[in-house]
């Protein structure tokens, strides 16, 4: 954590969560437990019905628990509406008020809040200038650009200084390039508010670059909890593997001598190998000790021009990706006999 | 060229068709102007007599009055009772069939039939001959038009903007009159003016539960078309004609206008 | 406080604001029609005796002939009318577009009764219409209280719900299908008949549907420009209460409009079912 940051977020605790429909057998959101510290930026990361939306809408407070509890700060809210718990909240559509002029739209949640005069005028500007639209406050929100319209709505959920900010896919609806900048812009935002931030996406990498922590959902539940970097290298299971970047997967009873050479011993519950592409080194290897070395033949290979992803084909294992960073001369051709050295720590054990 | 033939086939009958719409309410302009109690075509001089009869006759000014009346609580009551109806009905779709079937109902009833069903029970409320009679009776008929225009302005209402207000500190009922009825305002005026227009032309129902106490200008119009040669009735009724072209080419204008800013 | 605001929120407070619609709609209208049916069987003592009655009555029968008869007349002369003016529609400027529209609107929007008293004067002995049919020396009898008078103006009045139906469901098509179709080798009156009539069906169906219904339960024009000779369904309701108070004989009748026109429904729904199968299996 960075030392500047004023930490003004809440606490947020989800105990025994639960959200039943009355048309469905399942449970969108199963009996989800959850401690999210003040100022923390956690990101919400799972496939589209997953739960992770509703989880978010119930603490937003526009859905309704069928069990369970939502605590900011100790306090239990669970039924209290939407427009008294203070939060922020950023949609993916920007759900801007199109009547208002962009000042109004920002100036709406003071006014709510009985804010008036000079004070109200000094607040909007402010809030404006925070996401780099000064003198866009007369503007109508049809008159803005896709990433003008999420910075609108960025300020319009900050301007009352929440202690929560939630944010449901608010960068979906925009391009990648725009995607990028804008992720930077709200990280810095939050290190200099100090809210607490719950960010959800099905975006992984997205959840990556920018959460403290990461919560991954299936199902209705939260699958794994953990930094980006645990989940990366310790994925719990199949699922989370698969969900955050690319991987190869191998059945162990095809892995037993990448295991054995690894001097990784299989547990009974675990059903899978895995090695991380970038773990994957395709060429001579340059150290023997502390790596796998195995001989196989390059199958595929595509430039990425920084990047090289190479596919070889080897022996008992089948086909393996690698992504490796740009070497010149390039050090393999297509249909060419080599070998691949993978790290020790980079094989894994899986469960299903 | 066969199109061009077919083309030019279609412009004469249209323009024949424009005739059979528009010359036979044209008739009755010169009626007016009749110098004295005839429905004579062409007339034979000029007067303006009729028209003062409209403001100064007893009969036709006090009707006009209180159609004017009638009309204004129908489109302010079916007004708001449609417009909620249309928002229960658009966000809460499931199991709203019946509901939607009933409330439009009207609609689809031959005038005579609900005239006379209404009549009926009127007679035993004492509902006839009375201002709340007209004023319920008329709503019933205006609702579905309210319901229709608002469903229509409320289609591309987002709904994310109540949960947006709802998230930004806005109450329920704070969300409606500052972020959802501005929006659908254009449906809830059109609404009204489907009402008001309703109200103002009904004939069927009005002859039947008229009375000494309440009587609409349609009434007045029937009465007097069927029972003597009023000229006054030229007069109104060029008036409604006038009304309703003016109206008409103001928007026609404004459409035009709106046509040529977008070629510009 | 809580309690409130969270009642609020749910669906179920939603839906209870179509509930003071309802209770006028319902108290007033539904209600009333049912008693209507209740008397129209006798109630209290419930007996199908009114429908015998009328059923067997050859005057009732003559009636409800003639109120089909000029309803589907009226019906088709309006299509036939309308269609061209309709197509005309799709084929013009954005700006003759505007003023076609004004031209169907401005009756629409005129009071029926300006209207129908239009039509009485043109109709009436020395009449406009009289003179000029006399100036091409054409000497006829004066059109007020005949069908063919009714048929003529009620076809004049429904006009507009005719063609603007009509017009939105061509403004619909592609005109792509119709050059493609010419492409393909087909002559005008096919490609009419092959490829936009079909297409052109869904607004054909709403325009004659429309005017078919409003006319059948049509009352104010017939008694203005009609004679009680020549009366329509409507009239004899009217009639039975206005004069009489006989409501059980109003709700027969009205039943049997309306059953008249369920059948008609069902097998106008049966018809346009038929012409898409037909369609789907010829293709």
């Amino acid at each position: 954590m960075s030392e500047t940051r004023a930490v003004s977020g809440a606490k947020i605790e989800l105990s025994g969560l639960t959200k039943r429909y009355p048309q469905s057998d399942h449970a969108a959101v199963d009996d989800v437990d959850l401690l999210i510290e003040p100022g923390e930026f956690i990101s919400f990361l799972g496939p589209s019905g997953s739960g992770k939306t509703t989880t978010l809408n119930m603490i937003a407070g526009l859905e309704q628990p069928s069990a369970g509890e939502v605590r900011f700060d100790d306090i239990d809210v669970s039924h209290r509406p939407a427009y008294k718990r203070n939060i922020g909240m950023v949609f993916q559509n920007y759900a801007l008020f199109p009547h208002l002029t962009v000042g109004s739209n920002v100036a709406f949640p003071l006014k709510r809040r009985g804010v008036r005069g000079p004070d109200l005028k000094e607040k909007v500007k402010n809030a404006l200038a925070l996401v780099g639209l000064e003198g866009f406050g007369d503007r109508k929100p049809d008159q803005l650009s896709g990433g003008q319209r999420q910075r609108v709505a960025l300020a319009r959920a900050l301007v009352y200084e929440p202690s929560i900010l939630l944010m449901d896919e608010p960068l979906g609806a925009l391009d990648k390039n725009l995607r990028g900048q804008l992720q930077g812009e709200i990280r810095s935002l939050h290190q200099r508010l100090g809210v607490t931030v719950i960010f959800v996406t099905h975006d992984q990498g997205e959840a990556l670059s920018m959460s403290d922590r990461i919560a991954i959902f299936n199902a209705g539940k939260v699958h794994q909890l953990g930094t980006g970097d645990e989940l990366y290298r310790r994925p719990k299971d199949l699922f989370v593997t698969n969900f955050l970047g690319g991987a190869n997967v191998i059945p162990i009873d095809r892995a037993g001598a990448l295991l054995q050479a690894a001097g990784v011993s299989p547990t009974s519950d675990s059903a899978y190998a895995m090695v991380r592409p970038e773990n994957v080194a395709v060429g001579q290897p340059t150290s023997q000790s502390e790596q796998v070395v195995m001989p196989a033949v390059v199958s595929d290979f595509i430039n990425l021009g920084d990047f090289f992803e190479v596919t070889v084909d080897v022996d008992g294992l089948g086909s393996v990706h690698s992504k490796m960073l740009a070497e010149h001369p390039v050090p393999f051709a297509v249909g060419e006999r080599t070998s691949i050295s993978i790290p020790k720590d980079g094989v894994l054990l899986v469960r299903p | 060229m066969k199109k061009s033939l077919t083309n030019r086939v279609a412009v004469i009958w249209s323009i024949l068709v424009s005739i059979l719409l528009i010359a036979p309410i044209l008739i009755v302009i010169p009626l007016s102007f009749a110098p004295n109690r005839s429905f004579q075509f062409p007339p034979s001089g000029f007067s303006l007599q009729w028209y003062v009869n409209i403001f100064t006759n007893r009969a036709w000014y006090s009707s006009l009055t209180e159609s004017l009346t009638i009309a204004a609580l129908v489109a302010i009551v079916s007004t708001i009772v449609g417009t909620l109806a249309a928002i229960a009905l658009r966000w809460v779709p499931r199991g709203s069939a019946l509901v939607r079937g009933v409330l439009l109902s009207p609609m689809v009833m031959p005038g005579i039939i609900t005239a006379v069903a209404m009549y009926s029970l009127f007679l035993q409320w004492r509902l006839n001959n009375t201002l709340t009679g007209f004023v319920i009776g008329h709503s019933v008929l205006a609702i579905p038009f309210v319901i229709i225009a608002v469903e229509a302005n409320l289609h591309s209402y987002d709904r994310n903007h109540n949960r947006a207000a709802a998230t930004l500190g806005s109450a329920p009922i704070s969300t409606f009159f500052r972020i959802t009825l501005p929006q659908i305002l254009p449906g809830v005026l059109s609404g009204a003016g489907f009402a008001f227009i309703t109200s103002f032309d009904e004939v069927v129902l009005a002859i039947f539960i008229q009375g000494p106490n309440v009587k609409t200008l349609p009434v007045q119009m029937w009465n007097s078309v069927r029972q003597e040669t009023d000229p006054t009735m030229s007069a109104v009724a060029s008036l409604m004609v006038i009304i309703a072209t003016v109206i008409i080419l103001l928007v026609s204008v404004s459409r035009t206008k709106k046509l040529s800013r977008r070629e510009a | 406080m809580n309690v409130i605001s969270r009642v609020f929120r749910s669906k179920g407070v939603i839906r209870l604001l179509s509930i003071p619609a309802l209770i006028i709609v319902v108290i007033f209208f539904v209600l009333p029609c049912i008693v209507l049916i209740m008397d129209s069987f006798g109630w209290p003592e419930w007996t199908l005796e009114g429908y015998v009655k009328d059923l067997v009555d050859p005057t009732i029968a003559t009636v409800m002939l003639r109120t089909f008869g000029i309803s589907v007349g009226v019906t088709v002369v309006a299509l036939i009318i309308s269609f061209p003016y309709a197509y005309l529609m799709t084929q013009v400027t954005a700006r003759t577009r505007i003023i076609m529209i004004a031209i169907v609107l401005i009756p629409f929007w005129t009071s029926l009764l300006a209207r129908t008293f239009a039509w009485m004067v043109i109709f009436q002995a020395n009449g406009p219409l009289q003179n000029i049919l006399g100036f091409f020396g054409i000497q006829t009898e004066p059109l007020l209280g005949t069908s063919t008078g009714v048929l003529i103006s009620m076809v004049q009045v429904l006009l507009p719900f005719m063609i603007l139906p009509l017009y939105s469901s061509l403004s619909g098509i592609d005109p792509n299908y119709l050059r493609a179709s010419s492409a393909l080798g087909a002559n005008g009156v096919q490609t009419f008949f092959k490829v936009y009539a079909p297409l052109a069906l869904g607004g054909v169906a709403a325009g004659t549907l429309l005017v078919f219904i409003l006319s059948l339960g049509f009352y104010i024009t017939p008694r203005i420009i009609g004679s009680p000779q020549q009366a329509m369904i409507g009239q004899i309701i009217a009639m039975r209460v206005d004069r009489f108070l006989d409501f059980g004989g109003a709700g027969v009748l009205s039943m049997l409009l309306v059953i008249a026109f369920l059948i008609v429904m069902a097998l106008f729904g049966c018809i346009l079912l038929a012409t898409r199968l037909f369609r789907t299996s010829w293709k």
